[in-house]
């Protein structure tokens, strides 16, 4: 059997099976060379998979445009970075899962209505048309070629559908309304009594024995943090003066270089009158230069270039203004256009010039003629610039010393401080709040409390506090949390009993009055006996600012009285002291004392949660049931 | 295969085997191509059929957007008639009982809910229609008929949803104590307007001691 396989092997029917089997050989791993290739990946989502690429674009954009709306605000430390990786990474699977819901519901967005948003898109405009350039700037910006970018506009817009369809159609009843009205325009009117703890402190009243044990249970309030001096060396551009050493020579050939700085150009005020090239082909493109002509015919014969312009010119944007386009200067337009306003002379008409946009005939209207400044007369300034030109070049030669230096000699600065003729600063004691201590701020108290320069005991890299400003720190001396000795916070720890205690009489004090009340004392007699007054807000409504946040909450939350009836209720304030609530008549809310405006408001409001919410719960439904796998390295 | 054939043998067997089996073979060919070519045709008109739909659904969104709601309801129409198994006629029925609602026909409104709670094929997107056509029904009193849409409606993230639903229909029906239990238990399952259900979780307190 072997053997009769053997010679039949020889055979053109062996070669045919041969060549059919190496087929799938031949393209098995063919991606690898057409650079499609396994990519790192964050996580996978039913099986689709998110590129760690793309997960670090989203991430980056997202941090920016945190940083860019909390400006001053953002603080990197409340925006722990792993956090917000997560959540960002959350945000992505959860658009996906979108995604895929509505691909499974069948929704489908087709080429004409992508290409429609598409032009719609104003980032992707030039002068309200679209421009194929600004469109491929942008999907280069986000990382993605034409085609792939094209796909992902066409996804947001499938996953667009689904949320409109649901959000868009959620509706609310007339009964929700007037119950929403009836609770939040609910007004209830109340008396209270407050009793301040201050009444209640005794000097003298907390024993050291209390001292001793609040001190040692709540140890985690008195302890000094973590603290370091350092040592720096800063390098400032204002501090090298690129002086002295310089020849005329040398100042000459640098305004001979930077000519440019010392120069107006020359700017022209053109009109134009355009005439664009209707469809495509030849015969377009003739018909236009043929209208171009005629009008350039009836401005030789004597009409106003303004009224022409404004009757046939098809650039909407200067027609308006009898054509004209405001001063010029050479660069700013089409090459071609450029060249024939430059070789006009002042009230000349060009012949028809063909661009992009058409044919154009300009005319020039107005001339500021380009100034030159002789190197005499601008000697100081050219002086100037010269130096700090010099400066720059300086700065930028040191740091990069400075950088080598420090490296090289990782445990100390005094080498590169010597070879730089720079002074190492030594600072106080710093803890990871002080960030207004140190030059370079947060970036610097970073870089101190890091891993390699603090356990490390190593030089930091060069920190970079403005491209003028750089430094180089390492830390001199160093210091663990400590507890704080009881001595040092006695006086804190004897105010915090003292607080507790008082909070704690007026609380028994409050209580006991209660009680009186409940029984049918009146709130005036008792108010008389402890001497405070009785306070009456009369009717306010559940976010009133004049009552304290713990009083209306614990008025909104207390049963109806009935006619006639007052009903008490108790709440401790922050600061410890103790009021007394008399609630005496609760007046509902309703939609008929709400105008056009506000009933128009509430509904608004209320189909927006309610839409948002139930996509929300949509979502969650789709999470819950989803196969999500996260790649170990972004759990962390 | 005993006996190892030359090359000439071989040709008059597969001569043999072609006129013996040609005709299937042609037929299995013909078959198979005509399937992946099919097949092809299908999807590439369910997608064709899919993007009309779509455009279609987009042009009633824009009807939806300029507040035309007389427009609203044929292009909903039309499109529930010419796309009747497409998922753009679920999201039409919706949009139309919205705008039902708002002209105050509230049966209509019921109907296309109704419609759109039977014929989607998305547990989440009919929990939607079924928590909006019981909310309907409590709004004009039908107590019975919201409270059994409540009891079909599966255990998911839209639990608290129903739970503040059943909490409606109790105060509804003036049993106030049921209604307490279901906002508390609609408040533990992350209802989506939590401010709103302790509003009125707070408007049923009852004085201490009372259970």
């Amino acid at each position: 059997m072997l053997q009769s396989i053997r010679e039949s092997a020889q055979g053109w029917i062996a070669w045919v099976i041969v060549i059919l089997i190496s087929i799938p050989f031949a393209l098995w791993g063919i991606q690898e060379y057409l650079g499609i290739g396994e990519e790192a990946t964050v996580a996978s989502v039913n099986g689709r998979k998110i590129a760690e690429r793309e997960f670090e674009s989203t991430y980056q954009r997202f941090r920016q445009n945190l940083r860019q709306q909390l400006g001053e605000a953002f603080q990197p430390d409340l925006f722990p970075e792993s956090k917000l990786r997560a959540d960002v990474l959350e945000s992505m699977i959860r658009n996906e899962l979108v995604l895929q819901a509505a691909r499974r519901m069948g929704l489908r967005v087709g080429d004409a209505a992508l290409r429609r948003t598409i032009a719609g898109v104003s980032d992707f405009q030039t002068n309200g048309q679209f421009d194929p350039r600004a469109y491929e700037r942008s999907a280069r910006q986000q990382g993605y070629s034409t085609a792939d970018f094209q796909e992902r506009i066409r996804e947001a817009l499938v996953s667009d559908q689904l949320t409109t369809a649901l959000t868009g159609s959620e509706l609310v009843t007339k009964r929700e309304l007037e119950e929403a009205a009836r609770l939040r325009d609910q007004r209830r009117e109340l008396s209270y009594l407050l009793l301040p703890a201050s009444d209640f402190v005794k000097p003298g009243g907390v024993s050291e024995e209390d001292i001793q044990a609040y001190y040692a249970a709540n140890q985690g309030k008195f302890m000094a943090p973590e603290r370091v001096r350092l040592d720096y060396l800063e390098l400032k551009l204002d501090q090298l003066s690129g002086d002295s050493d310089y020849t005329e020579e040398e100042l000459r050939a640098f305004y001979e270089d930077h000519r440019g700085e010392y120069t107006t150009p020359e700017q022209r005020r053109a009109s134009h009158i355009l005439i664009a090239i209707e469809g495509e082909g030849e015969d377009a493109e003739n018909a236009a230069r043929e209208k171009a002509r005629e009008v350039l015919k009836r401005l030789r014969d004597g009409e106003d270039f303004a009224a022409l312009a404004k009757e046939v010119s098809q650039d909407a944007g200067s027609a308006g203004q009898g054509g004209d386009l405001g001063f010029i200067e050479a660069g700013m337009m089409s090459p071609a256009f450029d060249k024939a306003l430059f070789a006009l002379g002042e009230g000349e008409v060009s012949e028809p010039v063909r661009t992009d946009f058409g044919f154009h005939i300009i005319k020039l209207t107005d001339l500021i003629a380009g100034t030159e400044k002789s190197f005499e007369e601008v000697r100081d300034k050219v002086l100037q610039a010269y130096r700090s030109r010099k400066a720059e070049g300086l700065f930028y030669k040191y740091s990069e010393r400075l950088v080598d230096l420090t490296y090289e000699n990782p445990d100390s600065l005094e080498p590169a401080a010597d070879a730089l003729g720079l002074k190492v600063v030594t600072t106080d004691w710093l803890t990871r709040a002080d960030a207004a201590k140190i030059p370079g701020g947060a970036k610097s108290i970073a870089a101190a409390f890091g891993e390699d320069v603090l356990d490390g005991g190593n030089n930091s890299e060069l920190i970079e506090i403005s491209p003028e400003d750089v430094l180089v720190l390492r830390v001199h001396d160093h210091e663990e949390a400590s507890i704080l000795p009881l001595e040092q916070v006695r006086d804190t720890v004897v105010a915090a009993l003292e607080q507790q205690q008082s909070a704690k009489l007026a609380r028994e004090m409050g209580e006991a009055l209660l009680k009186r009340l409940r029984q049918g004392e009146s709130m005036e007699l008792v108010a008389g006996e402890v001497a405070h007054k009785l306070e009456s807000p009369g009717s306010v409504g559940r976010n009133d600012s004049k009552l304290p946040r713990p009083i209306a909450q614990t008025l909104f939350s207390m049963p109806r009285p009935g006619s006639d009836e007052t009903l008490y209720g108790k709440a401790v304030l922050n600061n410890g002291d103790f009021a007394i609530i008399a609630l005496h008549k609760v007046q509902d809310g309703s939609l008929d004392k709400l105008d056009e405006k506000a009933l128009q408001d509430l509904k608004v409001s209320l189909l927006r949660t309610f839409g948002r919410e139930n996509f929300e719960h949509l979502v969650q439904n789709l999470r819950d049931a989803a196969d999500v796998n996260i790649s170990r390295s972004q759990e962390q | 295969m005993t006996a190892h054939l030359t090359e000439e043998e071989q040709v008059e067997a597969l001569k043999k085997w072609w006129k013996e089996n040609g005709k299937a073979a042609v037929a299995g060919v013909v078959l198979g191509l005509g399937g992946i070519l099919g097949w092809q045709a299908w999807t590439q008109h369910q997608q064709t059929t899919a993007e009309q739909a779509s455009a279609q659904f987009q042009q009633l969104l824009m009807a939806v957007r300029t507040g035309a709601g007389d427009s609203v309801i044929k292009q909903g129409e039309l499109l529930i008639s010419r796309f009747e198994d497409s998922t753009y006629a679920v999201f039409a029925a919706l949009a139309m009982a919205r705008q039902y609602l708002e002209q105050g026909d509230s049966v209509s409104a019921r109907g296309r809910l109704a419609w759109a709670l039977a014929n989607s094929d998305d547990p989440s997107v009919q929990q939607i229609a079924r928590l909006r056509l019981a909310r309907l029904m409590l709004n004009e009193g039908d107590l019975e008929g919201a409270a059994r849409l409540a009891d079909e409606a599966p255990a998911d993230n839209f639990a608290g949803e129903f739970a503040q639903l059943r909490g409606d229909i109790a105060m509804a029906g003036n049993d106030r104590e049921s209604a307490r239990g279901y906002y508390r238990e609609a408040l533990a399952k992350e209802v989506g307007n939590a401010d709103l259900v302790r509003m009125k979780l707070d408007d049923l307190a009852v004085p201490a001691g009372t259970p």
